[in-house]
């Protein structure tokens, strides 16, 4: 497989912000709740090429680099957490409504379209007040709020599948229904899926920083990029790296993985593969 | 060609199909018997319900709109429309197989070719993956494949179609069924293609004394390969005989029609004939012949009473009004 280098260039950048946030209480291990007060507000390098940090500090003294690679690396666990939930979640109620249909896929329809129509904070707020706010209430808002989309994607796959040609070939030569469905119909559901669940990610990491933003998700002294977006909103005029520094890594991140899902969506339609 | 064992029998078989509120009849009453080594072809328009007589024998039917309603299909003794799911499995595909129309969508497209083969021996035979293997390298020099050794780990798309019928003939073939069930396998390839699949179809009949139920709407196909031959229209059969004597003497205005639409080099005709009007919908039961509002020689009984399957001689039928003054007596 060719990967042009545009694109190879965006996976190993991507690559490279993944690895140093996993690699980040190795790297610099400190204590998320330490505070210096001497050295609140210093500026980034890039404006003054004196500081000692390079992506200066917030209002309380804090590193803004390092709290940034601790805050990457909680986004980006809870939005794969969460987007693996909706994948599963997604998956079986799909599976289950594009096989059986008649009544069962009449239900289920039913409720994924119900689960659209719900605003997703709505079901952050409600999530939060019975479940407290953390990480784990995060990725289950996530899970929740992603699935209908796997559900419907996975329903027309399997309904489209189902009737194939080599599906009756096969059923034609003996084959099981259990063998049917894991070699013939999940097999050629896989690729899309991988597309579409890449493409989310990048909307999942989004809805990840949303949460933490309006104060639903990951609590302080923990961090996320949505967090440090939140608390560098007030000091926006005088100490505008707090929010503007994570929010560019924000956008970095949500580009990065969508081009690349685009590219992948490319590369692994079946249509595109046959003709080249 | 005389006393040959009977391998299937299937005795008055009826498939309706329900879309809402209607009932589609689109097999009613057909019997028929194969023999072994036999090839028999089935003709007919589109909608004549030759592919469902077909897939009823296997029922390899959509449960949610079609029923088997009546009949018997008979294979060494056994109905095949009375056994369980199980025991169906155990009788496709190893016994009785079927070829499809459209080779490259009956593959799947995401495994090599020389994988599902072997998935097709293994499911009825348990042996090693290197010996399936080699049974599935086997099988694609059989049908004809250059280089199979190359092409074992090729993906369907990446054959022509003519090379992806072989190797859905080689999967049919994989565990040496008795019967193939053939449903217009040749349609969707050029003529030459064609000509090429049906000599090894009847290559492979000869070399394994298999039998074979060709599905066609091309009635060059049925002469070039079948030595008996069902006329299908609206869901019965409409003619049946040898394939010499119906293209020698076809009986029934329908079957005259099927031939003289066929073009011929020998005249030069500004246009080519065909029978007027398209296949009508039924609803059961029917109380005319099928036919009546298409034929060129209908009286009044046909429109009052349904002929019956009047025998004319030797294994020779024919379901028409016409035939009825001298052969009373019979009834289908």
């Amino acid at each position: 497989m060719k990967i042009p280098p545009f694109i190879l260039f965006l996976m190993i950048s991507f690559g490279l912000i993944v690895i140093a946030s996993m690699l980040a209480p190795v790297l610099f291990p400190i204590d998320l709740s330490d505070t210096e007060l001497m050295a609140r507000f210093k500026p980034p390098r890039f404006i003054d090429s004196g500081s000692e940090y390079l992506f200066g500090t917030d209002s309380l003294g804090r590193d803004v680099g390092i709290r940034l690679l601790y805050a990457t690396r909680t986004s980006i666990f809870i939005a794969f957490a969460g987007m693996v939930l909706a994948t599963i979640f997604g998956l079986i109620m799909g599976v289950l409504s594009g096989l059986n249909g008649g009544l069962t896929d009449l239900v289920l329809t039913f409720v994924t379209d119900s689960q659209l129509s719900v605003p997703t904070t709505f079901i952050g707020i409600i999530c939060a007040t019975i479940m407290g706010s953390d990480a784990i209430t995060s990725i289950i808002v996530i899970g929740v709020t992603g699935w209908p989309g796997f559900a419907r994607l996975v329903r027309s796959q399997v309904i489209q599948l189902k009737e194939a040609n080599f599906v009756e070939s096969s059923r034609s030569l003996g084959a099981t229904k259990t063998r049917i469905f894991f070699e013939h119909i999940l097999t050629n559901i896989s690729s899309p899926l991988i597309v579409y669940a890449t493409m989310n990610l990048s909307s999942f990491i989004l809805l990840e920083s949303s949460l933490s933003y309006i104060g639903l998700g990951i609590q302080p002294p923990g961090t996320s990029l949505g967090v440090m977006v939140s608390d560098g909103r007030n000091y926006l005029l005088q100490s505008w790296w707090m929010a503007i520094v994570p929010s560019v890594l924000i956008v970095l991140l949500i580009l990065q993985i969508s081009m690349i899902g685009d590219w992948l969506r490319d590369k692994l339609d079946p249509k595109l593969k046959n003709k080249s | 060609m005389i006393a040959m064992e009977t391998i299937l029998d299937v005795q008055d078989l009826q498939t309706y199909y329900r879309t809402g509120k209607q009932v589609v009849p689109a097999v009613d009453g057909v019997s028929f018997r194969l023999a072994k080594g036999e090839v028999l072809g089935i003709v007919g328009e589109s909608g004549s319900g030759k592919s469902t007589v077909v897939r009823s024998i296997i029922r390899l039917l959509d449960k949610n709109t079609t029923r088997i309603e009546n009949g018997r299909v008979l294979f060494r003794g056994k109905d095949l429309l009375k056994l369980s799911g199980r025991e169906l499995r155990g009788i496709r595909g190893k016994s009785i197989s079927m070829v499809f129309q459209n080779p490259l969508s009956s593959l799947n497209p995401v495994y090599t070719i020389g994988n599902q083969i072997q998935e097709a021996i293994l499911t009825h035979e348990s042996m090693s993956r290197a010996k399936a293997r080699d049974r599935a390298l086997h099988l694609l020099e059989q049908v004809e494949i250059p280089s199979p050794e190359l092409r074992l780990d090729d993906y369907p798309h990446q054959l022509s179609g003519g090379m992806q019928q072989r190797v859905l003939i080689a999967m049919a073939l994989a565990c040496q069924p008795e019967i193939i069930l053939a449903d217009e396998p040749t349609t969707a390839l050029d003529v030459t293609i064609q000509s090429q699949i049906l000599e090894l179809l009847s290559r492979i009949r000869d070399e394994r004394n298999m039998s074979i139920i060709l599905i066609t709407h091309n009635m060059g196909v049925i002469a070039e390969m079948c030595d008996r031959m069902l006329v299908m229209y609206g869901g019965v059969v409409m003619e049946e005989g040898k394939c010499t004597d119906v293209f020698a003497s076809p009986l029934h205005p329908y079957t005259l029609g099927l031939l003289a639409s066929i073009p011929s080099l020998e005249e030069e005709k500004e246009e080519l004939y065909a029978i007027p009007g398209q296949v009508p919908h039924f609803n059961a039961p029917v109380s005319s012949c099928r036919f009546c509002s298409r034929c060129d020689q209908v009286f009044t009984r046909c429109r009052e009473e349904e002929p019956p399957f009047i025998q004319i001689g030797d294994g020779r039928f024919v379901r028409c009004w016409l035939y009825a003054q001298e052969n009373e007596t019979n009834n289908g």
